[in-house]
């Protein structure tokens, strides 16, 4: 019997999935049991575990990685033609690197079962989240505050495009930012400690 | 965030339990157990409750505010 098999054929967890779908339940009652239906999973899965944290990590060298190429895209399209080259050629290995990192990414996720959250991590993932959200929005006015101040170009203006490769930069850079924060507000007593 | 000392750590001890056997049956990671035994993680009414069954004892033998030591 395989992993999917195993999994699906639980008895314990078939019944859990079954109180999940019961329409009587309270919004803390679902997120009980949706919780346990995890941990359970978890548990039955015959894959190699993955910590939370290295999930994380593998998640932030991704979307950094996309992040990156996306920003080379977006300058490629607004430079003179007498460097377009040595840009192209710097997407292209972009592009490489990111199928590569992307690849390892599906790789590791599919053949790795990754440790649920907890209390703990999702009280850091949600303050990460902020803290990413705050972090880019200031990053976006200082950058265009500069830009404003020090160019020729009094006003910024934005056509589909721009606005295009902003939203994608903006979310991959949040989802690379997120990440790494919830690794340094995970960190504290996690190094040095070896299994007591 | 109220300061807080905890006995997890000798209690592990004396069941001859490690970090990460505590950790599934109360359902967290190891990392939430190292936060706790460092007095770093202030648990929620349902972990305490949960640790403090595992050790078969009241929450307040493991987790003791500066209140109960006044008392």
């Amino acid at each position: 019997m395989n992993n999917s098999d195993l999994i699906k054929n639980d008895k314990k967890l078939n019944e859990l999935k079954a109180r999940y779908k019961q329409k009587d339940l309270s919004r803390d009652e679902r997120y009980a049991i949706a919780e346990e239906i995890r941990r359970k999973a978890y548990r039955i899965d015959t894959r190699p575990s993955m910590s939370l944290r290295k999930s994380s990590l593998i998640s932030a060298v991704v979307y950094f990685t996309i992040f990156m190429g996306t920003i080379l895209i977006a300058i490629e399209g607004n430079i003179n033609k007498n460097d377009s080259k040595l840009w192209s050629a710097a997407v292209m290995i972009m592009a490489v690197l990111e199928i590569a990192v992307m690849g390892y990414g599906v790789f590791m996720w599919f053949s790795h079962k990754v440790e649920p959250g907890d209390e703990l991590s999702r009280l850091n993932t949600i303050k990460a989240d902020s803290i990413a959200v705050w972090s880019i929005i200031i990053l976006i006015f200082t950058a265009a505050y500069i830009y404003m101040t020090f160019t020729d170009h009094p006003l910024l203006t934005f056509d589909k495009s721009t606005i295009f490769f902003s939203l994608c930069s903006f979310v991959l850079l949040h989802s690379a930012l997120r990440n790494l924060l919830f690794l340094w507000l995970d960190r504290n007593g996690v190094s040095a400690d070896v299994e007591e | 965030m109220a300061e807080f000392t905890t006995r997890l750590k000798e209690l592990r001890a004396s069941k001859n339990m490690k970090q990460g056997d505590l950790a599934e049956l109360v359902g967290v990671r190891r990392e939430t157990i190292i936060r706790l035994e460092k007095g770093l993680y202030n648990p929620s009414l349902k972990l305490a409750v949960d640790i403090a069954r595992v050790f078969g004892c009241a929450v307040e033998d493991v987790f003791i505010f500066p209140e109960d030591d006044e008392e």
